[in-house]
């Protein structure tokens, strides 16, 4: 049988109306502010020239300190005139974080020569700060209880509360700078929950802490990793931390399994009290393993023996276990 | 399923509650196939036989990247007392690798403090005793009774020829040298030299000088005009070549390229060259082994030519070559074009704004009049094109965070 086949007549595909073809275009200045918006919610730990007035340059910090008398106002800077006051080191804080600085010199009452400078810098997230403090106190600094974490070393003391890294130094060898740092501390427009947040295990006595910004142990993808070293019965023991969104983390491990698989390192997951470990066998690491909680990874450079998996246990099982925790 | 979904899916957690102690999931089996080095060459009349590729420890992420880089075949490290946690991390590596026979370790005449011009290398005038304690440093945080090589480093850092030439052969640091070799704590010395200033000069004059072992020049396909006479020098008389800066200024070549293409290019258009035994490259991760180390042992191939010329054509006009300083006698300023540049280079590509910004801040002049210039004698001064004035202005923006 032969037969012709005919194409049905082509019917014009519907075109929207001119009333929504309007509406269509309306939303784009709503869907550029949005892009715009978003834009906003930049992580200041990238380089970014542009003016940014942090917290601090509003802060509303004493006149008084102790005996001390500010001297003129507080001295603002964004990333744009940081290099003004710290230059050479200026692209340091830029490069971890830094949204502005405060500073402001202090004399005795009467004087004109200030016997104590304060710097105030906002790096905008309690990781930044954290990261600047560890890189700036030095390897001699004494621990100094004031704020989430300080140190003092010679006739200057840097601490750390919430994303504020402060850091002060005295002209003045009879300053008492604990109290004045204690002192600032209480002054700092930072909630307690606002806190650094980064609540290390209790595993020994704490030889180092560092912030390794990128690359952490040659993994590209693991950056901003706070680690810290102990020693528990005589022998070094190194803990990593990473926190982040869940979303980011969920990235993160992914491309962690990824390489490990790729590395032909072995793996795997254990239940042990309900914390879900992941296990890994490493030629040059040694053994280590590490809990992932929505928020945080926290891992450890060892075999996953009981006391220590005991450490990573989340506070209401550590309670019952008799774990502690420590900054 | 796929493990990572299993990873994320809530049956993980009630597995926790159900099993006390089960293994959940696990690896997959190994993959195979990672890159290696594939040649050894011999560096000189040093005896020692080094791997083409060879590990700049200058960015060293941790001791577990070395003892992988000795599993890849990598057996010289290239390190530094002021090349931050460095020598310490190799010291922990040794540890556990035990077998220091096995691999080489080059370091540095260099006080360990943060990389600033003029001060973490051993200057003129510095003592016999000061090169020898600086050795002694590094053999501490090393934790090893001997370096293979020790560095003069970073020569023709300074514009005055003769002051380096000084620096170059300065009885202390020659003493100094001969007492550690005589106590086995080094074996061999050797020069490096990025540029700025007077590089195939100076290297010139190590090579017949007859004290130095080997040498290390800035070396790569975007050209030295003199190099070449350097190279031959070298090997005539039995000095060894390792090649550094090999990337050109390591630019992003963007969506262009796949990883790893225009370095491996780079690479063996430099280890091309019959002269040179090896390179040295900045390894941070694992990603820069499994880039780099393809290109060991391999020749170049036009598909390279390709890759490079690419870069050249993206790049060629921003680079400013190291080792040239063509430019630097047309400033009647005395400003120092050629350092600038270079320090440009190490804040925009190599992401060493702090080292950048802290070199820049130590110059005697900058660029700051750059912008209000009328002498325009910089302009023309670039052998290869370069827009001198505007480069200059755009970097003393950059190194001073200015607007």
């Amino acid at each position: 049988m032969t037969g012709t086949m005919t194409t049905p007549p082509r019917t014009p595909a519907p075109q929207p109306s001119a009333l929504v073809r309007a509406g269509l275009l309306l939303m784009l200045p709503l869907i550029a502010a949005g892009i715009w918006w978003e834009g906003q919610r930049y992580d200041p730990g990238l380089l970014e020239f542009k003016q940014a007035r942090g917290v601090a340059a509003s802060l509303n910090l004493p006149a008084t300190l102790h005996a001390l008398t500010r001297l003129g106002e507080a001295r603002h800077y964004g990333k744009e005139t940081l290099y003004e006051y710290i230059n050479g080191h200026a692209e340091f804080f830029i490069g971890s974080g830094f949204l502005s600085l405060t500073v402001m010199d202090y004399a005795p009452a009467g004087s004109k020569q200030p016997t104590l400078v304060v710097d105030i810098f906002d790096m905008g997230k309690p990781l930044h700060a954290f990261g600047v403090l560890m890189d700036e106190s030095g390897e001699g600094a004494t621990p100094l209880a004031v704020g989430s974490m300080g140190f003092q070393n010679g006739r200057g003391v840097q601490f750390i509360l919430g994303g504020f890294y402060v850091k002060l130094t005295a002209f003045d060898p009879a300053l008492p700078l604990p109290e004045l740092a204690a002192a600032l501390a209480n002054a700092l427009p930072v909630a307690k929950e606002a806190a650094l947040g980064l609540e290390f295990p209790d595993l020994g006595e704490v030889s180092a802490t560092r912030f390794i910004k990128e690359n952490y142990r040659g993994m590209p993808f693991l950056g901003n990793v706070l680690e810290r070293s102990f020693i528990r019965d005589g022998k070094p023991l190194t803990l990593f931390l990473l926190t982040a969104a869940p979303a980011v983390l969920d990235g993160v491990e992914r491309e962690l399994i990824a390489f490990l698989d790729k590395e032909g390192l072995t793996w795997r997951q254990e239940s042990r009290h309900g914390l879900t470990l992941t296990v890994v066998e490493d030629p040059y690491e040694g053994t280590w393993f590490y809990r992932r909680e929505p928020e945080r990874i926290t891992g450890l450079f060892s075999e996953p023996e009981e006391a220590l998996v005991r450490a990573l246990l989340p506070p209401a099982m550590e309670a019952e276990s008799g774990g502690k925790t420590q900054r | 399923m796929k493990r990572r979904d299993f990873m994320k899916s809530s049956m993980a957690a009630t597995a926790a509650l159900v099993l006390p102690s089960a293994t959940m999931a696990e690896s997959e089996p190994p993959a195979s196939g990672k890159a290696r080095v594939q040649k050894y060459n011999p560096l000189g009349k040093t005896g020692m036989k080094i791997s083409d590729i060879s590990f700049g420890a200058g960015k060293l992420p941790g001791a577990s990247m070395v003892l992988r880089a000795i599993d890849r075949g990598i057996n010289y490290f290239d390190t530094a007392p002021d090349y931050g946690p460095s020598e310490s991390l190799i010291g922990e590596a040794l540890q556990k690798f035990k077998q220091r026979d096995k691999i080489y370790i080059a370091s540095k005449y260099c006080n360990p403090i943060p990389y600033t011009e003029g001060k973490s290398h051993l200057q003129v005038g510095s003592t016999k005793e000061e090169y020898i304690a600086a050795v002694e440093g590094s053999l501490k945080r090393l934790g090893t009774d001997y370096l293979d090589v020790v560095f003069v480093h970073a020569m023709g850092e300074k514009t005055e020829l003769e002051a380096e030439k000084k620096r170059l052969l300065d009885d202390n640091m020659l003493a100094a040298t001969e007492a550690l070799k005589k106590a086995g704590k080094i074996r061999h010395l050797a020069v490096s030299s990025h540029g700025a200033h007077n590089m195939e000069v100076l290297l010139t004059e190590a090579i017949h000088s007859g004290h130095y072992d080997l040498i290390m020049p800035a070396f790569n396909f975007m050209k030295f005009p003199a190099l070449s006479g350097v190279l031959q020098a070298a090997q005539a008389k039995g000095v060894g070549v390792i090649a550094m800066k090999t990337l050109a200024g390591a630019r992003e070549s963007g969506a262009q390229l796949d990883p790893g293409v225009f370095e491996q290019a780079a690479f063996k258009w430099v280890l091309k060259h019959p002269q040179v035994s090896g390179l040295v490259i900045t390894i941070k991760s694992v990603n820069d082994l499994d880039n780099y180390l393809p290109a060991s042992g391999q020749g170049f191939t036009a598909a390279d030519q390709r890759a490079l010329d690419l870069y050249a054509a993206l790049h060629g006009q921003e680079y400013c070559r190291t080792g040239c300083g063509d430019c630097e006698s047309s400033c009647a300023a005395g400003v120092p074009i050629a350092s600038i540049l270079r320090y440009q280079m190490y804040f925009e590509n190599y992401g060493d704004e702090k080292q950048a910004m802290q070199s820049y801040a130590a110059l005697q002049t900058n660029a700051a009049a750059c912008a209000s210039c009328t002498d325009a004698a910089c302009a023309s001064s670039c052998p290869y094109g370069l827009a001198v004035p505007a480069k200059l202005e755009a970097a003393h923006r950059t190194l001073t965070l200015s607007v």
